[in-house]
């Protein structure tokens, strides 16, 4: 082989490997090029989720009920505000073995008997108190005192302090040498005294300006300090303390100024804008508001496994990812960690809530954002949530709340109670009857407050809302003896059906004629004289000592009732009539649960079985087998007002009103009459003249039912409409466990909100009113709201989610 | 000069060769001096002008070795050698305080670059008319003359440049008419040292063992192909580089895996990934084609000449140019296990870009000169007549003579 040959044949040899490595890169660049390019894009981007605002929470008017403000909070981290914590915490470690006590300076005696144990115990017996210290500081600036470590480091050991500690130390400090007995070398670390105490000086001084007690700064600290020793590992520790952990809330725009004006006076301090949900009107209207909460970690965990969860994180797939996004962010429940807990916030919680963004940024290998990107993937926007406007009108719902509030705790006529009014009016934006005016329930919790820690414990604290248990919504949710309210039932029944019976072969119907009369008794049965009884003995100043249906229901005679319940009704019939009404079936309201999924509310109690004649005669008068919840009572009453139209209380949803058949069209109009002239006429159990509103045309009945035989506690009733012909309003008022009777106890409330509707439409509500609504739609009327919000009307409301 | 009178002369096969090579010796360059700039855009030291500076140093370099005779390098090349070793046995001596690869604290040259050059004059000078490497005994010299080399540029620790060696010397001992058999028997060998060299390592402390922790380290990682070690770590950067850079590339400084700092040592041993991304399919294999082409024009030049001492340099030069970018190209796409080595021309680094012109410079110093070779054509070693090269030293034959020193 020549070597002409020899070097062809290298020359091959050579070529061979270019052949192989062009395709390697064929491989790579061609055939796998788009997994690769999904992993560097993977690598590169990180997803960022923009939280939605929340939409806001509007009355009638447009007046805001929750909306989102922004506060500042100082915020601090360990390694910059503390920074001697580090140091301390490495050099306790391996080199603070012989603390003594000299005093700085000074070369520390070798031989000295050192009662120090630890770096800051050592460091504080030789400083003082830390205002001695700033107030040295502050008479002369520039103290150019320097504290010598008592420890000398050789420089074998030197070399070995990580490069951490050593550069922290080089930062805040310096490095003397020194030579020690022959040629090692020695190392002291000397500090500044401003940096040793510039976490204490840094507390200080923001303790000064904020007005903050500075031991609870101080605290803060300790207790963060305390949580990065906790930490299981180095890396454990130094993430910890890289955190930002709170320090002060809510601090005033010129405070901020300050801080953020020197900022080298506050190493480690930062401020951040925090956003939050807030209730002007606080606890009047928290029933129908509700309220947001964190979302708890049990909770949290569920979603996440069921992906209706969206998070900071580095998808696997990003390009999967964001084209999924738009799918994801409909099914994502929660934003901002945060969920409605009640009323609208919770019921209307996906139309509030509105949809994340999406943001992706692109991350060099240093994790630090980097402007160079693709821009392949454009940002989403996130979609604010969608104001959600209700039918409440908060100006009533105050009044009313501050009437029940003097009432139930400063007067001590109550102990807790609920208001509803409802608008019976057709001409209002939905055109159906049965919108909410006024909500109310006292005492209600502060949905400002419900963040705070500690505030529901609070609550239990306090004796009287422990027993009144605010959390409790009352207005649907409790059950309570209606007492004489369930007469009208009763009254309704007989006239309706009565008791079939057998006339020699003939089925005959033994109806009540609202003219046929009862004679009251003091005693309705001589056996039983403690039992059942009148109110009055002279039976309520009638003629002849008796009295026909209307009359009775304008004293709301029991004698009367016990007739009928004797006589002329049975359970059967009346259970039948009265869950026509709605008594004892589920309310459903658009609060509480989201409407999709919307449930029962209390039902409330109504027997439907056989009585004994004794239960009978407790029945017909609303005691015993009968318990009904406030919202339950407003229906039946708006039913009576309406003339057989049962609506349904709504708040932003509305929904067709039930329509009741009757046999005879004018026995609602018999029990009309009654109400009204309980309401009208003197010696009616509503008189007006009560409630100083002499030219008022309206319908009430009271009621009250007894809790305890002995000790005089009453569930106090009254429910009315108004006005008289023509009614717009229904109301309700429940006064548990007052010591008055139903008249008397509600007497108040009832004049505040017929006062209310009295001022601002006098001629509606006189006599002579024709009216038939209270309000003109809501956007004719309202100030601030924008039309083109796009937000929740009750006419234009669709679910959505 | 030489190149003049080629033109001159008319477009020769030769004028070809040495062209070429100048070509892509130039187009490497440039490309290199383009990428230093998109890998260190974001830095503030001036590292493209330094590239730039050292790149004109090159071709002075360049220069110079073209003007000068190459044959007195082969009469001081055993000198230069001796003299390198010292040199190396003092750093690795002085590494013990604290000084390694470098010279001089200031990164000024690296000794085991120029090791890789002065070794292929120096196994080109034993080797230019000796019959003996055809026998076992014979190749212990040659072999002896590259493993002390090898051995202190591994103690540096520097196993790239070291691993370049033992090709030098298989294809240089092949061009010289040295036993296949031998050949593949001491490559075999030299395949079994590796886990030989590992076994002793266990029983040796750490200052002293052959193999660092770290290059066991990355030969796992290669093996292993694990992404948790730190040049899996790398390793996967660099492919991500070339797959997402696809068919053409992303366009020069816009790569993503460049920019935002992915690919580790961008500037220097992992370039060619971001020559892979930036221009992708296309740009690389070009790079790669300019390689092939410059190796291969050595490996002409070799052929060319009829000198002996001139076909070995050139023989050596190819393979050492061969070896060093195809170890680096290898490395960045997985091919191969990660070692420190710089891509030839293209890398960020003075020590290399000055070694690689001087070698280029040697090719084409022997390109231009036609020596005459009274006797066998090829120089067959297998042939028994005796050789006496007569040179034409001017190239255009006027005067002849034979070689003084011989």
């Amino acid at each position: 082989m020549t070597p002409r040959t020899r070097l062809r044949i290298l020359a091959l040899v050579l070529a061979i490997p270019f052949g192989v490595v062009v395709l390697r890169l064929a491989q790579s660049q061609i055939l796998d090029a788009d997994e690769y390019r999904a992993q560097s894009l993977r690598r590169r981007g990180q997803v960022h989720q923009v939280a939605p605002t929340r939409g806001r929470i509007l009355d009638r008017h447009g007046r805001a009920l929750a909306v989102r403000k922004s506060t500042h909070d100082l915020v601090f981290r360990v390694d910059e505000l503390h920074r001697r914590e580090f140091y301390f915490a490495q050099l306790q470690m391996t080199y603070a073995r012989d603390l003594c006590n000299a005093p700085p300076g000074e070369p520390h005696p070798t031989d000295g008997v050192c009662t120090c144990r630890t770096l800051e115990e050592w460091l504080f017996r030789n400083t003082g108190p830390v205002t001695d210290v700033e107030s040295r500081l502050r008479r002369n600036r520039g103290l150019d005192e320097e504290w010598t470590f008592p420890f000398d480091i050789s420089s074998a050991d030197y070399r070995r302090i990580p490069s951490g500690l050593r550069n922290s130390v080089k930062a805040n400090g310096r490095v003397g040498e020194h030579q020690g007995n022959g040629d090692d070398v020695y190392h002291t670390l000397h500090f500044r005294v401003e940096h040793l105490l510039a976490m204490e000086l840094t507390l200080l001084r923001l303790a000064r300006l904020t007005e903050t007690p500075y031991e609870q700064l101080r605290q803060r600290v300790s207790k963060a300090v305390a949580d990065v020793h906790a930490g299981k590992n180095s890396y454990e520790r130094h993430h910890r303390r890289r955190q930002e952990r709170p320090l002060i809330r809510d601090l005033s725009q010129d405070i901020v100024t300050k801080i953020l004006y020197f900022p080298e006076k506050y190493p480690g301090i930062y401020v951040r804008a925090r956003h939050y949900r807030d209730y002007p009107f606080g606890e009047v209207a928290e029933i129908v508001t509700g309220y947001l909460i964190r979302l708890p970690d049990v909770e949290e965990e569920k979603l996440k496994r069921e992906g209706l969860l969206l998070q900071a994180s580095r998808p696997e797939d990003l390009a999967e990812y964001y084209d999924s996004f738009a799918e994801r962010r409909i099914r994502c429940r929660v934003s901002n960690g945060e969920i409605g807990a009640h009323g609208i916030e919770a019921s209307y919680d996906n139309a509030l809530r509105g949809l994340y963004g999406l943001r992706i940024d692109v991350r060099d290998a240093m994790n630090q954002v980097n402007r160079l990107g693709d821009g392949a993937l454009e940002p989403i926007p996130a979609v604010p949530g969608r104001p959600v406007r209700t039918t409440l009108d908060v100006g009533l719902q105050e009044s009313i709340y501050n009437e029940l509030e003097s009432q139930c705790r400063s007067l001590g006529n109550g102990l807790a109670a609920s208001v509803v009014v409802m608008d019976l009016g057709e001409r209002n934006a939905s055109g159906v009857p049965g919108s909410i005016l006024a909500l109310c329930a006292y005492p209600g919790i502060d949905p400002n407050r419900v963040r705070e820690p500690g505030y529901f414990r609070s609550l239990t604290e306090d004796p009287y809302l422990d027993k009144a248990r605010p959390q409790f919504k009352r207005p649907y949710q409790a059950v309570i003896s209606p007492g004489s309210i369930f007469k009208l039932m009763v009254a309704l029944a007989a006239l309706e059906d009565g008791i079939e019976y057998l006339e020699g072969d003939r089925v005959r119907s033994h109806r009540l004629d609202p003219r046929e009369e009862f004679p009251c008794r003091k005693v309705f049965d001589e056996r039983n004289p403690h039992s059942f009884r009148c109110t009055s003995s002279s039976a309520h100043g009638e003629v002849d000592g008796t009295l026909d249906l209307r009359q009775a229901l304008k004293h709301s005679c029991n004698t009367y009732f016990y007739y009928l319940g004797r006589d002329r009704v049975r359970t059967r019939e009346l259970a039948h009539w009265a869950s026509l009404f709605g008594l004892g079936r589920p309310v459903k309201i658009d609060l509480d649960l989201p409407v999709s999924r919307q449930t029962r509310t209390t039902a409330g109690l109504l027997n439907r079985g056989d009585l004994t004649r004794r239960e009978m005669l407790t029945y017909v008068i609303g005691h015993g087998h009968v318990g009904v919840s406030p919202m339950q009572v407003l229906r039946m009453v708006a039913g009576i007002a309406l003339d057989g139209r049962v609506p349904w209380p709504f708040l932003v949803e509305p929904r067709e009103p039930e329509i009741v058949t009757l046999r005879e069209p004018g026995n609602l109009a018999v029990i009309r009459d009654g109400m009204r002239r309980a309401f009208e006429e003197p010696g009616g159990t509503a008189y007006k003249e009560e409630y100083g509103l002499d030219a008022f045309s309206a319908g009430a009945k009271t009621g009250t039912a007894q809790i305890t035989r002995v000790g005089l506690e009453y569930n106090a009733w009254v429910v009315g409409y108004a006005p008289a012909e023509n009614p717009s309003i229904a109301w309700v008022v429940s006064i548990e466990k007052t010591p008055h009777l139903g008249g008397t106890a509600t007497a108040p409330i009832t004049e505040k909100i017929l006062k209310y509707f009295a001022e601002r439409q006098p001629k509606r509500f006189g006599r002579s009113g024709r009216g038939s609504t209270v309000f003109e739609s809501p956007g004719s009327g309202s100030e601030d709201v924008e039309s083109g919000e796009g937000g929740i009307t009750p006419a234009r409301f669709r679910e959505d989610g | 000069m030489n190149v003049l009178r080629l033109l001159i002369a008319g477009p020769s096969r030769q004028l070809w060769t040495v062209v070429g090579i100048l070509f892509c010796t130039l187009a490497l360059t440039a490309i290199g001096i383009a990428f230093v700039e998109s890998s260190t855009m974001d830095r503030t030291l001036p590292f493209t002008l330094k590239q730039s500076l050292f790149a004109m140093l090159g071709l002075l370099v360049l220069v110079i070795v073209c003007t000068l005779d190459y044959r007195q390098l082969e009469r001081w090349s055993f000198v230069i050698y001796g003299g390198l070793l010292l040199l190396l046995f003092v750093l690795l001596v002085a590494g013990r305080f604290g000084v390694s690869r470098w010279l001089l604290p200031g990164q000024s040259m690296q000794p085991s670059e120029l090791m890789k050059i002065v070794l292929v004059l120096t196994l080109a000078h034993y080797l230019r008319y000796r019959k003996d490497q055809r026998s076992l005994a014979g190749l212990l010299k040659p072999v002896l003359l590259t493993l002390v080399p090898m051995i202190l540029v591994l103690r540096q620790p520097d196993l790239g440049t070291s691993l370049m060696l033992p090709p030098i010397l298989l294809a240089m001992l092949f061009v010289s008419g040295a036993r296949r058999i031998h050949l593949v028997t001491a490559l075999m060998l030299g395949v079994l040292l590796v886990p030989g060299a590992l076994v002793i390592d266990k029983y040796v402390p750490y200052s002293e063992k052959i193999i660092k922790p770290y290059q066991v380290k990355r030969i796992k990682a290669f093996l292993l192909r694990d992404d948790t070690l730190k040049d899996g770590y790398q390793l996967d950067q660099s492919l991500i580089a070339f797959g997402s850079g696809g068919l053409t590339g992303k366009g020069w400084a816009n790569g993503t895996q460049n920019r935002l700092k992915f690919v580790p040592e961008k500037h220097t041993d992992f370039i060619f990934a971001v020559v892979g991304e930036e221009w992708g399919f296309v740009g690389a294999s070009g790079v790669l084609l300019l390689y092939l082409g410059l190796v291969l024009l050595c490996v002409q030049v070799a052929i060319q000449t009829r000198e002996p001492f001139g076909r070995l340099v050139a023989t050596g030069v190819a393979t050492l140019l061969a070896a060093q970018g195809l170890q680096n190209v290898a490395m960045t796409l997985g091919l191969s296990i990660i070692t420190g080595l710089p891509l030839p021309f293209v890398s960020y680094g003075g020590s290399s870009l000055l070694t690689s012109f001087l070698a280029v410079g040697l090719v084409l110093n022997i390109g231009m000169r036609r020596v005459i070779v009274m006797a066998s054509q090829d120089l067959n070693p297998e042939d028994n007549r005796v050789v006496v090269p007569v040179v034409d030293d001017r190239a255009a034959g006027a005067t002849m003579w034979a070689d003084g020193h011989y």
